[in-house]
């Protein structure tokens, strides 16, 4: 080999160790990216809160007793339409619209009130948006039980028609149908992503109180439904008993049982995902007032449900009023207080 | 000749130079705050929740309340599913507002965000390890286990000297590899019993325990300093230490283990 040669191939020794010396120090992994889930942060914040759908505090009934007893001290929301409010309501009731509701509760959440009863006809709309004020953090808002229906008996039409049996009654089963397998959240898109998850909340349930009432009247949508059926209650609203009125009409075919307290089925770290994100569902439950908190909760979190308004005592009322375990839950006369109310603007 | 020696040299120069770091420390150099997660996670027991704390600079004596971080938002991810929402509880420690027990088998992942920081780590709850044989070693007085392994689960075994009270190894001697297929037999041994209990008359109290790990523990083990507690594997000496959280300045374990039997060795 000649000087020459030698030189040359020196050159590109150099050459590659210039090459290494550049890539020696890039070896670093690109760093980790990723954001949390927009529905399971939901979920974080209202458990951070308490999980009121999931705790025995839901659906805060209060009774026409209590609300008589503290006329002067709680804040009275009447959020009827107006035409039905001034035909009668509670004395010191404030007549609210629903797209005013959140903004009207926020404003007077800490004027001194002990509580602010929202009020409806049956006591369902009423449930359903007091979960969704619960859900925003207002901790004393509550619902008069049975709404209107329960002040005074001139109110009471609607509840006293829905209860009694469904044509349907004769098909009810006490078969066991399945929970659906985990599945995925439904995924929820902020409009203001880069806010606090406090202001994300906020608007998100301002979003659903501005969709007005979700309800499902029609019960006979349970034959041949594709809807995902769930009954959400006890085990003895699902099951009926041996004996007795109804034997063994538990339920209509396909339902599912999901169980409210003390096993609270729909929390996060039981059966909330077996719900399913794609497909509509449908809870009833004892009287439509659990199933409507309940569903206000689901529909936050991006789930299509309804709910049956009246709940079991439009199904199978002579069997609740049979069962021990289920009569307190139906409506009856003897919840009618009369008590006085007022009409005209 | 000469010339050749010194491109030569000059070479050696230039890749010495290529590698050397540049970041010197100087008195005034600016404390890098990192992450800490913290969960070991086992079955059959409820899930005990993640410590999230921050290092802490030299000089300051470690305090819970100061290193302790309290509004990171995170949320376990079980079996690639199930959102389980963690709160802040005390002293860094995130839990689930209900409690519920770990299986084996399970997944879980941590996903969670600290100061804009995005944190992630998973790790697979490991069976119960399946030990089908255990032996000793009279030469350099240790015991063996064979066990019939699952996959992407790791070994470590532990001498335990019974008495009142009894002595245990305090960390692995190793870590198995990951095994290749279902149920194929890997041994795991400890590390030398004490001379004290070396002495045949004492073989009615040895006794091993192995331990099933997720698979990201080995490189975890064989990255820290050894000779740590095993109930303390958080503890480094320094050291690039493999960790299985990942995240920007952050670091910790969040690992699966799965303890066996005690098992006697005759």
């Amino acid at each position: 080999m000649t000087t020459k040669e030698i030189k040359n191939k020196l050159l590109q020794f150099l050459a590659v160790i210039f090459l290494i010396n550049g890539c020696i120090e890039d070896n670093i992994s690109p760093p980790l990216t990723g954001e949390l889930d927009s529905t399971a942060e939901l979920i974080v914040h209202f458990e951070s809160k308490g999980d009121f759908p999931n705790s025995d505090l839901a659906p805060a009934l209060i009774d026409a007793e209590e609300v008589f007893s503290n006329l002067n001290s709680y804040l009275i929301i009447d959020i009827r339409p107006a035409d039905e409010f001034i035909n009668g309501y509670i004395e010191g009731a404030v007549n609210v619209k629903l797209d005013s509701l959140y903004n009207f509760v926020e404003t007077n959440f800490s004027a001194g009130h002990s509580k602010i009863v929202i009020v409806s006809k049956n006591g369902q709309s009423s449930a359903y948006f007091t979960c969704l004020l619960r859900l925003a953090g207002f901790d004393n808002v509550y619902t008069l039980n049975y709404g209107m229906a329960s002040w005074n008996l001139v109110f009471a039409d609607e509840w006293l028609n829905q209860i009694g049996d469904s044509p349907g009654i004769d098909s009810y089963m006490n078969d066991k149908f399945e929970k659906n397998p985990f599945s995925s959240l439904p995924q929820i898109t902020f409009s203001n992503p880069e806010e606090s998850i406090e202001e994300r909340v906020k608007s998100r349930i301002k979003e659903i109180v501005s969709e007005g009432f979700i309800q499902n009247k029609m019960f006979t949508h349970f034959i041949n439904t594709d809807l995902y059926l769930i009954c959400y209650g006890k085990s003895r609203l699902y099951y009926a008993s041996r004996s007795g009125v109804l034997a063994e009409r538990g339920h209509p075919e396909n339902a599912i049982s999901y169980l409210d307290a003390t096993f609270y089925e729909m929390r996060s770290v039981n059966y909330l995902q077996t719900l399913p994100s794609s497909e509509s569902i449908l809870i009833y439950d004892y009287n439509g007032q659990l199933a409507a908190s309940m569903t206000a909760y689901l529909r936050v979190l991006g789930y299509d449900v309804k709910f049956l308004l009246f709940g079991a005592n439009r199904l199978f009322y002579s069997r609740m009023i049979d069962d021990p375990e289920l009569i307190s839950f139906t409506f009856t006369t003897l919840l009618i207080k009369n008590y006085p109310f007022t009409t005209g603007q | 000749m000469k010339i050749i020696l010194y491109i030569f040299v000059l070479a050696l120069v230039l890749v010495i130079i290529g590698c050397e770091s540049e970041e010197l420390l100087s008195p005034e150099a600016v404390h890098v705050e990192y992450t800490v997660v913290q969960a070991e996670i086992k079955p059959d027991k409820l899930f005990p929740g993640v410590r999230f704390t921050k290092t802490l600079p030299l000089g300051v004596p470690y305090n819970i309340k100061q290193a302790e971080l309290k509004n990171v938002s995170a949320y376990l991810i079980k079996n690639e599913v199930q959102v389980i929402p963690l709160h802040y509880t005390s002293e860094g420690l995130y839990k689930s507002l209900y409690d519920f027990y770990v299986r084996e088998g399970e997944s879980y992942e941590l996903v969670a965000e600290s100061n804009k920081k995005f944190i992630y780590a998973k790790t697979i709850i490991p069976f119960k390890p399946k030990v089908t044989n255990v032996y000793y070693n009279s030469g350099d007085f240790y015991f063996d286990a064979d066990i019939s392994s699952n996959l992407k689960e790791v070994y470590g075994a532990l001498w335990i000297i019974s008495g009142t009270p009894s002595t245990r190894a305090n960390d692995f001697y190793s870590v198995s590899s990951p095994a290749s297929i279902v149920n194929e037999t890997l041994i795991v041994r400890t590390s030398s019993i004490p001379e004290e209990y070396r002495n045949p008359v004492y073989s009615d109290n040895w006794y091993i325990q192995v331990f099933a790990f997720d698979v990201t523990f080995r490189k975890y083990f064989y990255s820290r300093t050894s000779g740590q507690q095993v109930s303390d594997p958080f503890i480094q000496g320094g050291g690039a230490v493999e960790w299985n959280v990942q995240g920007d300045k952050v670091i910790g374990m969040f690992i699966g283990i799965t303890p066996g039997d005690i098992i006697q060795v005759n």
